[in-house]
């Protein structure tokens, strides 16, 4: 009988990982507030709600021990909140903010101003499915509702990246050719609490990365203005607000420049997609957030097993990066989008996009692939990925795909077990 | 990846602390960490799940989310060992560890898993002896720490004054929990843990619509709180003294569980929701409370 390899005959004490070395454990929640704390913030508006409160609370307890200096309000909703945020923003202040689900919803108004203002806050969103059914629990659903506010969208998928791209965020929102505000999102739970180990910055470099925010046109009591102005004509209307839309597609550019500057300084290389690997792969899978790391496991698993796939993360949403992806996805054979959202009567938003932007390239995939998976927090496995695959081999035979839910047999079975404990019968 | 562990407990009894305890001596001893905790809407007494992914690969761990098979399980909680809900040793790989913090010596817990290995210990009684308090983030971090056999005692120490550190804990305190870290350290030996499998295949099935009466979110078979009792979460038991009590009616006032009644033979404890906070003990102004240590669970 072969005997089981034990753990302790294979590693023994060793030295530390150099990609650790120097790092400290923390969850994505104070990576954000690291961020914010690097970026030296001036103003921070807050209201708390589960699970982004422990972004506020840790800015909160280094304003009060002399560790940060900032100004931090509690205002008495998210609507103030976000309204406190962007007319902070146009007197000249860099602005930190963060929310979730409702408490997003709730400020929702005040999102399309913001960005309408030209006010460049960095919000951070803690995703968190949207009630009802009421959960903690994380889906996208929250951040995508965001898509069509003006805010530049990223989303994040470690601890790491958290921090980094909050850094990101306020270098692309400052710059003049967007001048826009940021949502960086991080998945409740598998971010928020969870820890992994970050590299801080030094400040002084972050300083140079960063400078302090020069605003074109600061609020000042010798040099009135007035803003957030009604625009009676509607021609003033399509052209104020197709300008919007031309500086957000600026923030692509802008974007790539930054992190080219960003690995100079820091080491670590971002772009709008990262392709892993995507390049000589046949199918591809599409997603983004925290649970692409789960997707990346699988994708290597199954090529050891001789299959040619490969995943897209998507780390910028809006702008939607139409030339990248088209770029990672033309000639692929099927390509499946992973959406953590739910469009009812619909289905995904994501398989939407990639489809419009693939739909005019010559070689363009035979099959797109439309999958519901891990909304409310469900996990995925690689049971799922590997369904995903079958299905983008079946369909590539023929046949028009219907948006599929990743739902595993014994999940099913303990859905039912629960109806049963909450229905009677 | 080599140690996939998985503490259970509830609210207010330190197992997020300990996962985090043994991420921090997993981190300082070189590896690549990740740890988390799972809970509802916070409440004391409430189950909890708290994980430690610990890997010896040069990248950030590709996994995220609940550990169904892990290698290691530290129960804090004995009561929680055959909780239906909890089922705290569900997907323990074969050759295993199972660590059960209990009064009870090992030939008394009865799982029925023959090829798991059970190490139990009382971290309550060491807890008290070393920091005067019934603290079992420390003994539980130090306890999965020393089981992993990857970690040494440098590095535990280091991750438990960092985490204690971070939520305030320092000077003597600190200190009694050192000690009381190394007693825990030292006091259990690890068998070598088995390389985590993969779980098992599982198919993928399709939802179809389902009539209203499955599919609106809502409890119409209401009441079960009722048969969920809370006792079984208490430490201490209070006892009261009747011929002290001058049933004045503060430790009714004050329980913040509701389990004290005024009757007309006197006052009433009702100790399957009685979670032993000790309010009643604390606020009783004529001190006609006492209290002992429970050993067996409610």
């Amino acid at each position: 009988m072969m005997r089981t390899k034990l753990i302790s005959e294979l590693k023994p004490r060793r030295e530390i990982t150099p990609t650790i070395a120097g790092a400290k454990m923390m969850t994505g929640n104070v990576a954000a507030a690291w961020a914010a704390r690097l970026a030296e913030v001036d103003y921070i508006p807050a209201y708390p709600i589960t699970p982004q409160t422990e972004i506020v609370e840790t800015l909160s307890q280094w304003i009060a021990l002399g560790e940060m200096n900032a100004k931090l309000t509690f205002l008495d909703s998210e609507h103030s909140m976000l309204t406190a945020a962007g007319t902070g923003s146009l007197t000249g202040a860099r602005v930190f903010t963060a929310t979730s689900s409702q408490g997003l919803l709730y400020g929702f108004e005040m999102l399309y101003n913001i960005a309408g203002w030209r006010a460049p806050i960095v919000l951070v969103n803690v995703s968190r499915a949207v009630a009802a059914p009421i959960t903690l629990e994380p889906d996208h659903n929250d951040f995508l509702s965001t898509r069509d506010t003006g805010f530049i969208l990223l989303q994040t998928e470690t601890c790491q990246e958290v921090l980094d791209l909050i850094l990101l965020a306020y270098r692309v929102s400052e710059d003049y050719r967007v001048l826009l505000p940021s949502i960086v999102n991080l998945d409740g739970f598998h971010l928020s609490f969870t820890r992994e180990p970050v590299k801080l910055p030094e400040i002084e470099e972050v300083r140079s990365f960063l400078p302090r925010y020069n605003p074109p046109y600061p609020f000042r009591a010798s040099k009135p203005s007035a803003k957030g102005v009604a625009v009676l004509r509607p021609p003033l209307y399509s052209f104020y607000k197709y300008q919007m839309h031309l500086s957000s597609l600026n923030a692509i550019k802008v974007f790539k420049e930054a992190c080219d500057e960003f690995e100079a300084y820091f080491g670590r290389r971002y772009d709008v997609v990262e392709k892993y690997m995507v390049d000589d792969a046949e199918y591809v899978i599409v997603m983004m957030g925290s649970f692409t790391s789960i997707g990346k496991k699988a994708v290597k698993m199954m090529r050891e097993e001789g299959l040619s796939i490969g995943l897209l993360k998507l780390r910028m949403v809006r702008p939607f990066p139409v030339q990248d992806v088209r770029r990672a996805l033309e000639g692929k054979k099927a390509v499946a989008v992973i959406d953590q959202n739910i469009s009812p009567g619909f289905g995904g938003t994501l398989y939407a996009e990639v489809s419009s932007a693939l739909y005019n390239v010559e070689k363009k995939p035979k099959v797109i692939l439309p999958v519901i998976g891990g909304i409310g927090g469900k996990t995925l496995s690689l049971d799922e990925f590997r369904y995903i695959v079958e299905l983008m081999k079946k369909y590539q035979e023929g046949g028009e795909p219907e948006p599929i839910l990743l739902f595993r047999e014994d999940e099913l079975r303990e859905v039912e077990s629960l109806l049963k404990i909450g229905v009677g019968g | 990846m080599l140690i996939y562990a998985r503490f259970h407990g509830r609210g207010g009894q330190g197992v997020k602390t300990a996962s985090r305890i043994l991420g921090n001596a997993a981190h300082f001893e070189g590896y690549y960490t990740q740890d988390f905790p799972i809970y509802g809407a916070e409440r004391r007494g409430a189950p909890v799940v708290a994980f430690t992914r610990i890997s010896d690969e040069p990248t950030p761990i590709p996994e995220r989310g609940y550990i169904f098979n892990p290698n290691l399980i530290i129960l804090a909680d004995e009561s929680l060992l055959n909780d239906p809900i909890v089922n705290p040793i569900s997907g323990l790989q074969n050759s295993g560890t199972l660590f059960i913090n209990t009064s009870k010596p090992v030939d008394k817990i009865f799982i029925n898993r023959d090829d798991v290995r059970i190490v139990v210990e009382d971290l309550i009684d060491l807890s008290l002896k070393y920091v005067g308090k019934p603290v079992l983030s420390t003994s539980l971090g130090a306890v999965a720490a020393k089981l992993t056999g990857i970690i040494r005692w440098v590095s535990l120490e280091e991750g438990v004054k960092e985490e204690l550190l971070e939520i305030g804990i320092r000077g003597e305190m600190l200190e009694k929990n050192i000690l009381l870290a190394k007693a825990c350290f030292e006091r259990v030996y690890p068998t070598p843990l088995p390389i985590p499998k993969l779980a098992e295949p599982r198919k993928i099935v399709k939802i179809n619509w389902m009539p209203v009466d499955l599919t609106i979110p809502e409890i119409r078979n209401v009441g079960n709180t009722r048969v969920r009792k809370t006792g079984n979460w208490r430490i201490f038991k209070p006892i009261l003294n009747p011929e002290k009590c001058t049933r004045c009616g503060i430790c009714v006032i004050y329980c913040p569980e509701g389990v004290i009644t005024m009757t007309d033979n006197g006052l009433e404890i009702d100790y399957d929701n009685c979670k032993g906070c000790l309010i009643c003990f604390n606020e009783c102004p004529v001190k006609a409370f006492n209290y002992i240590r429970e050993v067996e669970a409610a």
